[in-house]
């Protein structure tokens, strides 16, 4: 588990970060939200112990960090390395001996299976200033597999705009998923939802909110739409929904009726059943559903509400 | 120090200064060859007309060729290591370095043990063609042993000023200038005092060991410096 307790950071006289207290269940992923010089990045080099000078502490299972000789952390840097003039089999090769990987043949065994796994063979002898930005980030993840950490830091890793990279980034966290802590940070809310269980908010250096994905949804406010298509009885469907107290917001057009729960009963558990009793109560009154579905609220739309 | 020298491995020097390097190499060990040739053919060309060896100029070619490898020394030693670490800061070497536990101190360590291992390789390429002339000119073994030294730990303290100056300021324009002027300044008192320190081996005993006490006083605050507020 990760925690971290009243974290404040100063970088030329200016707060980057302010009493930053939060804890990161083991094997759960977690995402720092936040616009540009928020303070996100910062949190992650505190904790990868790339800014050393903070106040408070951090704590991985219940140790300091600046006291833990193993490498239990790893990141995926935002920005790459621009001063090596090395290739990338080297490149792989200089952290897989930091990492303590003594045995040099097993060592370049595993980086040659991950770069046939990631399509990078090719590029096996390339410098590695010579990388796109794209493969650079594949390299970056096979740096971090090789390390075999059980915490992994990602710096802003959707920050390339382009969808087919992007969901196989995802495609390859959720490989991840339940075998180590991840830890991410973003600007561009998409791609997060699917994998994230955890949400951090943070703006201007204080964390806003950080929690379960389900208790930021409460804390945000949203309620989610629901909405239902209805091929016969539009009218009985309207004087039901009217009558439910949970109902709110009612719209309807043509044979669509859309409704927001009531807060209370945002506790995904009780949405369910009131979503069930709902339909169950339309079709036993007669009315002909064609289809009943529920929104899944925006995070744009959370982050906006969070931030004011 | 196994993280330091695997971190020296990784840490080159860039294409353009080891090219830079090969050069000045040459150009030092050709112009030290030639100060030597025209102090023999001086000296011959004499005796041939007297029948004596006159060394009346002997001097004048040793100090040029002693003046000579300072001044390798000074500009070679700020060109490597004054802005060496601001560059990886600015390439975020640094950032990557430290975020696999390696301490700031390691990476400065490792990129003052590259500067002068670069500064060494051209300084004591040098050491045959002096030691030769200087010692058919005149020079005792032991004293040219002690001239080596001195030109070695001289090699050191300015690159520990070079290294403590890429630590304290951020720019590596003005970290550049500022250490060259400094070490002109220290060039130059050296090479006045040299004789002096060469006097005895007491003398240069004394000299060594202040230049070695201020080079690790500087190494060791290089090596905790906040400047790149890690």
């Amino acid at each position: 588990m990760i925690s971290i307790k009243d974290l404040k950071l100063n970088k030329n006289g200016i707060d980057i970060l302010n009493n930053i207290t939060f804890n990161i269940e083991e094997n759960s992923i977690a995402c720092i939200l936040g616009n540009k010089n928020s303070g996100k990045s910062a949190i992650l080099k505190s904790i990868s112990g790339i800014y050393q000078n903070y106040y408070g502490e951090i704590l991985i299972d219940n140790e300091n960090i600046k006291y833990i000789k193993d490498i239990v952390v790893d990141m995926l840097h935002q920005n790459r390395e621009y001063d090596s003039e090395i290739t990338v089999n080297d490149y792989l090769k200089f952290y897989g001996s930091i990492y303590n990987k003594s045995d040099k043949n097993i060592l370049q065994k595993q980086i040659d299976e991950y770069m046939i796994k990631f399509s990078l063979i090719s590029y096996k002898y390339t410098n590695i200033n010579m990388l796109d930005d794209y493969d650079y980030k594949f390299v970056e993840l096979i740096r971090i597999l090789i390390n075999d950490s059980k915490i992994i830091l990602f710096d802003n890793l959707f920050s390339l705009n382009d969808e087919e990279f992007n969901e196989k980034l995802i495609e390859f966290i959720k490989t991840l998923i339940g075998k180590k802590t991840l830890v991410f940070t973003s600007r561009s809310l998409n791609y997060i939802e699917e994998i994230a269980t955890h949400i951090g908010i943070i703006d201007n250096g204080n964390l806003v909110i950080f929690g379960d994905k389900e208790s930021i949804y409460q804390s945000a406010e949203i309620n989610k739409k629901v909405q239902v298509d209805i091929i016969e009885g539009q009218d009985i469907a309207l004087s039901i929904l009217k009558d439910n107290k949970y109902v709110n917001d009612i719209i309807y057009n043509d044979n669509t009726i859309s409704f927001t729960l009531a807060r209370d009963s945002s506790k995904s558990n009780k949405r369910m059943e009131l979503e069930s009793e709902i339909l169950n109560s339309l079709i036993e009154n007669g009315v002909k559903v064609y289809s009943f579905k529920r929104h899944r609220a925006k995070f744009e739309q959370l982050f906006e509400r969070l931030l004011g | 120090m196994n993280k330091t020298i695997k971190i020296l491995e990784r840490l080159n020097e860039s294409y353009i200064k080891r090219r830079l390097l090969v050069l000045s190499l040459a150009i030092q060990n050709i112009i030290l060859s030639l100060i030597m040739l025209m102090y023999a053919n001086v000296i011959i060309s004499n005796g041939k007309i007297n029948g004596e060896l006159d060394y009346t100029q002997v001097s004048f070619f040793y100090n040029m060729a002693i003046v000579l490898l300072f001044i390798v020394i000074c500009i070679f030693a700020p060109y490597l290591l004054s802005n060496s670490l601001n560059i990886l800061y600015e390439n975020n070497v640094i950032e990557h370095l430290l975020s696999v536990k390696i301490n700031f101190s390691e990476i400065v360590f490792a990129v003052y043990l590259r500067g002068i291992r670069t500064l060494l390789i051209l300084v004591v390429s040098a050491f045959p063609i002096i030691s030769i002339s200087f010692y058919f000119g005149g020079f005792s073994l032991q004293r040219i042993v002690r001239l080596f030294l001195l030109i070695i730990i001289f090699a050191i303290f300015i690159s520990s000023i070079c290294i403590f100056i890429s630590t304290k300021i951020l720019d590596k324009n003005i970290a550049i200038i500022i250490a060259y002027v400094i070490s002109f300044i220290f060039t130059v008192i050296n090479i006045l005092y040299l004789n002096k320190a060469l006097y005895s081996v007491s003398y240069t005993f004394i000299y060594s060991l202040l230049l070695m006490i201020i080079s690790l006083i500087l190494l060791s605050v290089a090596r905790n410096s906040k400047i790149f507020n890690t």
